[in-house]
């Protein structure tokens, strides 16, 4: 073929450009870390990284909602634990007030602490994690029993769950069996306080109202009552607290099951997308270097070539 | 029997010859640097020789004697066919760049990956819903809600807003290309011109070189934003086809312009492919996943939360306190919450994700595409600077021939004149 000036130039340049354009692409992954700047780069991968990017997103938030139901759970378990020692305490009191050979100022002392055991387990039920009670289903804004209202719940029965996982629920008030068998509620303190006197469930204001009631009272029938269905009543809410307690338990053994897996696999992910979109340095530096010497050599070898010509040899 | 000056005619033949090629050479060289010229040479043929009459040799024969050289013709050294090919090469670099262009900015706007994209956006959304799950009572996790939401619609809408504007864009500039003072235009009156010049000049009997250049290099702008295709009309003149349009673009004399086009190739193809077609395609997806996002939030909240059912028309309709976290009343229900947070990954994610796929490899392949025809269209273009193109090399070593014939014809002449003066100022000068 015939080859001209302007055919050897032109090729010259052609390659030049071609030569520079790789450089700079080569140099803007390395200076970025990353090898896919447009979605044309690689656009199966484009595609992939950002669904990979929300997956990591929702596990992020997946994590704080388990977070936040280790906090509740872990309240909860203490709260449902002082109601056992409450139990604990006026079953001692009940057994001690059952003997005949007390006083009616004795007997009338005893009920009084009856009464401070019941506020206390009221309290221990209004117990409250940031703006949410715990123990009142999910009326989460009002305290399960209020000051002016007495023993009655203000609450509701609904179940609370959250997230732990893409469509993972764990129920934060994990249902129980309750008083009367072999009936079954949500963790609220309905399901272990009950109403009082006035509903008459069985359940523990009931039982220890009834049973300060029957100490106040001091009369062989009551003092019978004490002994046979009061301290009965007391016994079934003390095994009812029980698994209460077991069942908030294993609901964090799971969620914590949950996270050390949603940690694993977050760790996992982030590794997965940096492997798909970053670039090898060591690779890219070496493409770098490579690609400025043929550029060089293009540059050099084009200049001696373009500038020779007869003209130059001509007298 | 040869005239006595007739030596004196085959020099002054000879000289003429040399000049005229030395002209050429100039013309060559002053114009290697012109785009699309085309060289031209002297092509010789010998004069027409004498008759000499029986007798002139011994013998009883007779011959003819040479009388030196003629000039035939100045060649124009061009190979049509590479014309052709590299006319039709010429047409898909043209498309091919467009498209990648425009495509290009499409994807600049697309703005993925990246943080300002709607993915970006989209992640924020479904994670402000998870958090108001998580925190259901949250007065601040609403508004973060209503924040998100407004975000992700304003995005969708800007990036409508967007590609509407490069569509029109592109329609401007098919407009002023397609124009009556556009490029095609002034291709054409010009081309309607040379074809009447031309068709002068030939009918005279000369070659118009100049002219003709002049046309080839019109014909290759042309060939850029369509398809090109040439007729031979004779004496010169030509018709020329220009995309798919009806009528001839310029039949010898008339031009016919503007026409309607619907698929020319080259670059007004392209331009009207995006347009017409690349275009409206990505914002009908889009369309769709704003659409989905909005039946599929707005069927699982109480109130609707978005309204418009378009990427050009979607808006947030609800309100820090119009969001629920769930379907009763209750402070601590995050049943629809939760159900909106687990959109996430599924059809909607997955729909934009494939937008930002097919954009992608559109690109990708309008980028490749380009580089083939780039590679292509350069490598004909050297094929044809092979055969037309000056060498200053070639020229140079012409001239050297050109001049030293010149000298040894002027030298001939000298002879000539010298064998003359002998003659006729010295014969029969019999001792003066």
């Amino acid at each position: 073929m015939r080859v001209t000036h302007n055919v050897m130039e032109q090729r010259m340049l052609a390659n030049l450009r071609l030569g520079y354009a790789r450089m700079a692409e080569t140099q803007h992954q390395v200076s970025t870390g990353k090898r896919l700047h447009r979605a044309s780069d690689d656009p199966a991968a484009v595609a992939d990284v950002r669904l990979r990017q929300s997956q990591l997103d929702g596990l992020a938030r997946h994590k704080e909602a388990a977070n936040g139901a280790i906090s509740v759970l872990e309240a909860s378990d203490t709260a449902v634990g002082r109601l056992g020692d409450v139990l604990a305490r006026a079953r001692e009191l009940a057994l001690q007030g059952a003997n005949g050979t007390l006083n009616p100022v004795d007997r009338a002392r005893i009920a009084d602490e009856i009464d401070q055991l019941a506020e206390a387990a009221k309290d221990a039920m209004n117990v409250r994690l940031g703006d949410q009670y715990l123990f009142a289903g999910t009326a989460t804004l009002t305290a399960p029993y209020a000051a002016g209202t007495g023993d009655a719940y203000q609450g509701d029965a609904n179940p609370v769950s959250r997230d732990v996982g893409p469509s993972v629920p764990v129920q934060l008030n994990p249902t129980i069996a309750t008083i009367p068998s072999p009936g079954t509620e949500p963790l609220t303190g309905e399901a272990l306080l009950g109403g009082g006197q006035a509903a008459g469930d069985g359940r523990i204001l009931d039982a220890l109202r009834d049973l300060s009631e029957h100490l106040r009272g001091g009369t062989d029938a009551d003092l019978q009552a004490i002994r046979t269905t009061d301290l009965q009543a007391i016994e079934a809410n003390q095994r009812v607290v029980l698994d209460a307690r077991s069942a908030v338990g294993a609901t964090q053994n799971r969620v914590e099951a949950a996270l050390d897996r949603l940690t694993d696999l977050h760790d996992a992910s982030e590794l997965a997308l940096a492997d798909i979109e970053g670039v090898d340095l060591a690779e890219a530096l070496t493409k770098l270097s490579s690609q400025q010497t043929a550029y060089q050599a293009a540059l050099q070898t084009g200049a001696r070539i373009i500038q020779p010509s007869l003209l130059d040899f001509l007298r | 029997m040869a005239s006595t000056f007739n030596g004196i005619n085959i020099a002054l033949r000879g000289l003429l010859a040399e000049q005229r090629s030395l002209d050429v050479t100039g013309h060559n060289i002053a114009n290697a640097n012109r785009t699309g010229y085309t060289r031209q040479e002297v092509v010789r043929t010998a004069a027409p020789a004498l008759q000499l009459p029986q007798g002139a040799l011994q013998g009883g024969m007779g011959a003819q004697l040479g009388q030196g050289v003629e000039i035939q013709e100045y060649r124009r050294i061009r190979d049509d066919f590479l014309d052709l090919q590299y006319r039709a090469q010429n047409m898909s670099l043209g498309q091919e760049a467009t498209t990648a262009q425009r495509l290009g900015q499409i994807e600049d706007v697309l703005g993925e990956p990246g943080p300002d994209g709607i993915g970006a956006k989209l992640d924020k959304f479904w994670s402000s819903w998870q958090t108001l799950a998580g925190h259901p009572e949250n007065g601040s996790a609403r508004i973060a809600v209503v924040g998100a939401a407004t975000e992700l619609a304003d995005a969708f809408r800007a990036l409508d807003a967007n590609l509407t504007a490069i569509a029109d864009n592109v329609d401007a500039e098919y407009a002023a290309l397609t124009g009556g003072s556009g490029p095609v235009a002034q291709a054409a009156t010009e081309l309607g011109r040379l074809n009447t010049a031309i068709r002068q000049a030939v009918e005279a009997g000369q070659q118009p070189n100049d002219l003709l250049d002049r046309r080839d290099l019109l014909l290759d702008q042309l060939s850029e934003y369509g398809q090109v295709s040439v007729t031979d009309l004779g004496s010169g003149t030509i018709r020329v086809n220009f995309g798919d349009a009806g009528a001839p673009l310029v039949d010898d004399t008339t031009v016919t312009w503007p026409q309607a086009l619907t698929s020319p190739g080259g670059k007004l193809g392209a331009l009207l492919t995006v347009s017409g077609t690349t275009i409206p395609s990505y914002r009908a997806a889009l369309d769709a996943v704003a659409n989905q996002i909005t039946t599929a939030v707005n069927g699982l909240h109480p109130t609707p939360v978005f309204g418009g059912a378009t990427a050009g028309t979607i808006t947030v309709t609800a309100t820090a306190s119009t969001i629920q976290a769930g379907a009763t009343s209750a402070p601590g229900d995050n049943s629809v919450a939760t159900e909106i947070g687990r959109l996430r990954g599924a059809a909607i994610d997955r729909g934009y994700a494939d937008v930002v796929a097919q954009v992608g490899s559109d690109v990708g392949r309008a980028e490749r595409g380009l580089a083939t025809a780039t590679s292509v269209a350069a490598a004909v273009s050297e094929r044809r600077a092979s055969v037309s193109s000056v060498s200053m090399d070639e020229e140079l070593t012409a001239m050297i021939r050109f001049q030293r014939g010149y000298q040894a014809a002027s030298r001939v002449m000298n002879t000539m004149d010298d064998a003359l003066d002998t003659l006729i100022n010295r014969t029969g000068r019999v001792g003066l």
